[in-house]
């Protein structure tokens, strides 16, 4: 069992994508910060978060904003907080890692590695949000 | 009455005195030593004397001068003889005071005892004959004169060739004194035996002495004392005796070796002259005909110039794309296609400025460009404008050159009605945006679709229990998902491939090899061995995509065999026409691949039994992509002929 303080974010614009990580890492023992649509809705959702989620699963594409650009402005407000990139577009792989991302997956993930990312990071991680 | 027999003069009486009397020979006789007593007619005509006035004169005291008198006193007087023995020349003193030259015989009349009584004499007039004498003299000085003289050469030779007269100008012309050439022969002397020509001169010398009316004028080289060689110009006159032969040839020649020299000279650039004409007149021929040539040249130039003018008028006039000629602003000339264009007539267009028919956001970069054209610049000659025409707006594709249209400079300008193609280029664009769109909201839509029906799956796998006949359904489901989305991958990649959206940069062959090698090596529930022999340093320029070349053949070789398997990957380089390539060669023990289906492996579809097979992208975006990078990929057996012992794929890239 994972740690109650690790808690995720999912930033998803499909509601059975969101569901699923939501089931697979509540699975785990994970609470979810939030779920949201898009990225005026994750910033929006992760200002209001408290406290900020360790990890934020953030879809690339979606409506309004993209991943990436609300992940930057995400940071702003919290550097602590980590992202898990995923897309089916594998090109943003090295535009994700740039802009900090802590790692990238390409659609469809094996809902294995995206548990293993949670939980090496989630392990590694010490210190408080 | 006569008589017939012969009388003495003393018998003649009258007849004698009347002979003397009336003859024309002065007559004079004088008392020895007193006056005349008588004379004749004849020596008062010569004297100019009347009788009466002789018969008072002494004689020849006052006939003579006083210089000559003594000595004609001592002849007519003084003789001892009764005849001198020879004649006397003396003067006579006419009444005149004339001196009158006579030639007298005198007699002298003796006694019985021998005394002188009387003195006669018969006068002769010699003033003719002194005149002829004095004329015959300055002839002759004359002559002498001339012939000393004369700078002309004057010899005489006898008939044998021996020279009798050698003029001083002749001693001097041949350098000879006169007693070294007189008495010898011009052979040999002035003479030479043959001439430079070899010519026999001395035949020649024989022939004149003998035949000289055959040689009046001859001209033949003569010989100086000191052997220099001279030509002279001769007249040559017999001289004859009384008899009328030939006793001698009188020789006049003048020196001509510097006219011969001239002559020589003359002939010499005559000839040279000759020649050059000739040469000059071959030349002259030659240019002639090549003149005659470039006239031909220029007629059929012309012929050429006018069919040529021919054909572009036919091609210009009736060609369906417009062309224009312009100058500045003004169209100088349109095609009838250019007025159809227009939309006007050919004689409106003229007076259009070129740029008007084009729509505005296009003028002005037609404008600056063709007018920096004629300037002299190097604007684009082909560019794209848009025209408005009576039937709507067109595209017209251009192409301006500069060129010399009656002497000045133009610009011509042809179009083409490229709307056609810019609206197909335009649809094609749209379309393209459009799959473009749809590949990609497929992509990410399906994506998302298989990434929901995985991951429920897999949490299914994990909460439910199933049987061994469940578990293979819900593996080939998950299994299914994954194609499913390796298939988008797939064509995403492809889809930026042919796009060109591929970042080139320098890559490390190698390690890409290594990156493949660490991913498939340990597949869950395969023995799977992978041997990488991979220099350093390999570097090609390639996008990144360049792993999925390696991935899909390795992913290729695990999925197709079953149980263990051995890959053998090698890359090393080598040159093929000079250029050095890269080669990976990634080969298995697999079961093969047959040989019908390695012919279309590559293939993004093949049919079998006429259902499609192949519906996998994986190979056909590994050649995509090699080709793109400019490679090669091919496929082979592992052991040539047996497909069954594994394939080979063989992957090269130019090297950077």
């Amino acid at each position: 069992m994972l740690k109650d303080n690790n808690n995720i974010g999912i930033v998803e614009d499909e509601p059975q994508v969101a569901d699923l990580y939501k089931t697979a890492l509540t699975t785990l023992g994970m609470s979810i910060s939030f779920i949201a649509g898009d990225g005026l809705e994750a910033i929006q959702a992760f200002k209001d978060s408290d406290p900020k989620p360790h990890i934020v699963i953030m879809d690339y594409r979606m409506p309004i904003m993209t991943g990436i650009a609300a992940m930057k402005e995400m940071r702003k407000l919290s550097p602590e907080t980590e992202y898990i990139i995923v897309s089916a577009d594998s090109s943003i792989r090295e535009d994700a890692i740039e802009a900090g991302a802590l790692m990238f997956l390409e659609k469809p993930i094996q809902l294995k590695q995206l548990i293993g990312c949670v939980k090496n990071f989630s392990q590694q991680s010490t210190r408080p949000i | 009455m006569m008589s017939l027999g012969f009388l003495n003069l003393n018998e003649l009486g009258d007849f004698t005195s009347a002979a003397v009397e009336n003859d024309t020979i002065s007559f004079i006789a004088a008392h020895h030593y007193g006056n005349v007593f008588t004379c004749n007619r004849a020596f008062c005509l010569l004297t100019g004397y009347s009788k009466e006035e002789i018969s008072n004169i002494r004689w020849p005291e006052d006939f003579t001068a006083a210089e000559l008198r003594a000595w004609a006193v001592n002849i007519i007087k003084g003789s001892k003889s009764n005849v001198t023995s020879y004649p006397h020349e003396l003067e006579l003193i006419a009444k005149d005071g004339s001196r009158v030259p006579v030639v007298m015989y005198v007699h002298t009349y003796r006694d019985g005892a021998g005394r002188p009584i009387y003195n006669y004499s018969f006068i002769m007039d010699m003033t003719e004959h002194k005149r002829l004498e004095n004329a015959l003299k300055a002839s002759e000085t004359k002559y002498r004169e001339l012939v000393e003289n004369a700078n002309s050469i004057i010899l005489k030779m006898d008939t044998h060739g021996n020279i009798t007269f050698f003029n001083e100008f002749a001693q001097l012309y041949f350098g000879y004194q006169l007693n070294e050439i007189l008495g010898k022969n011009v052979i040999g002397t002035i003479v030479p035996v043959t001439d430079s020509s070899g010519g026999n001169l001395s035949k020649m010398i024989r022939h004149i002495c003998v035949h000289p009316q055959l040689h009046k004028l001859n001209e033949n080289e003569n010989m100086r004392s000191n052997g220099e060689r001279v030509w002279v110009s001769w007249t040559n006159k017999a001289i004859t005796n009384d008899q009328g032969d030939v006793v001698g040839v009188l020789c006049v020649g003048n020196d001509i070796t510097a006219l011969k020299n001239a002559e020589t000279e003359l002939k010499w650039s005559r000839d040279q002259l000759e020649m050059r004409v000739s040469e000059r007149t071959a030349e002259l021929e030659k240019v002639n005909e090549f003149l005659l040539n470039e006239i031909e040249a220029r007629k059929q130039a012309e012929k050429r110039i006018i069919e040529s003018e021919e054909k572009f008028r036919i091609l210009v006039e009736t060609s369906p794309m417009p062309i224009i000629l312009h100058r500045g602003a003004d169209i100088i000339y349109a095609n009838p296609a250019a007025a159809e264009a227009a939309g006007c007539s050919a004689e409106e267009i003229q007076k259009l400025k070129f740029w008007e028919p084009i729509l505005p956001q296009f003028k002005e970069l037609a404008r600056e460009r063709e007018l920096a054209r004629l300037q002299g610049e190097g604007p684009p000659s082909v560019y794209e404008v848009k025209i408005q025409t009576n039937r709507g707006e067109k595209w017209m594709k251009t192409c301006s050159v500069k060129v010399m249209y009656m002497g000045n400079p133009t610009i011509m300008t042809i179009g083409e009605d490229i709307t056609p193609y810019k609206q197909a280029l335009t649809a094609l664009k749209d379309s393209k945006v459009e799959a473009e769109l749809y590949v990609d909201l497929m992509s990410h839509d399906i994506s998302n679709i298989n990434q929901a029906g995985m991951g429920n799956l897999e949490l299914l796998q994990d909460k439910v229990k199933l049987d061994a006949q469940g578990q293979e359904q819900l593996s080939t489901a998950l299994q299914a998902f994954e194609k499913s989305s390796e298939l988008i991958k797939n064509v995403k990649k492809l889809q930026k491939v042919k796009r060109g959206d591929l970042h080139l940069e320098k890559i490390d062959i190698g390690q890409i090899l290594y990156r493949v090698k660490d991913d498939y090596r340990m597949i869950p529930g395969r023995d799977i061995t992978i041997h990488l022999e991979s220099p350093e340093g390999c570097f090609v320029y390639a996008d990144r995509l360049l792993y999925e070349v390696f991935s899909n053949i390795v992913d290729n070789s695990i999925r197709y065999s079953s149980g263990s398997v051995d890959i053998n990957i090698s890359l090393s380089s080598v040159k093929i026409d000079g250029k050095k390539f890269y080669r990976v060669s990634i080969e298995d023990d697999g079961p093969g691949i047959n040989p019908d289906v390695k012919k279309r492996i590559f293939n993004r579809v093949h049919y079998e039994g006429g259902i499609m097979r192949g519906k996998g992208l994986g190979l056909y975006l590994v050649k995509t992509l090699v080709e793109y990078l400019h490679g090669k990929i091919f496929v082979e057996d592992s052991i040539p002929g047996d497909y069954i012992k594994g394939t080979r794929f063989v992957v090269m890239l130019p090297a950077m």
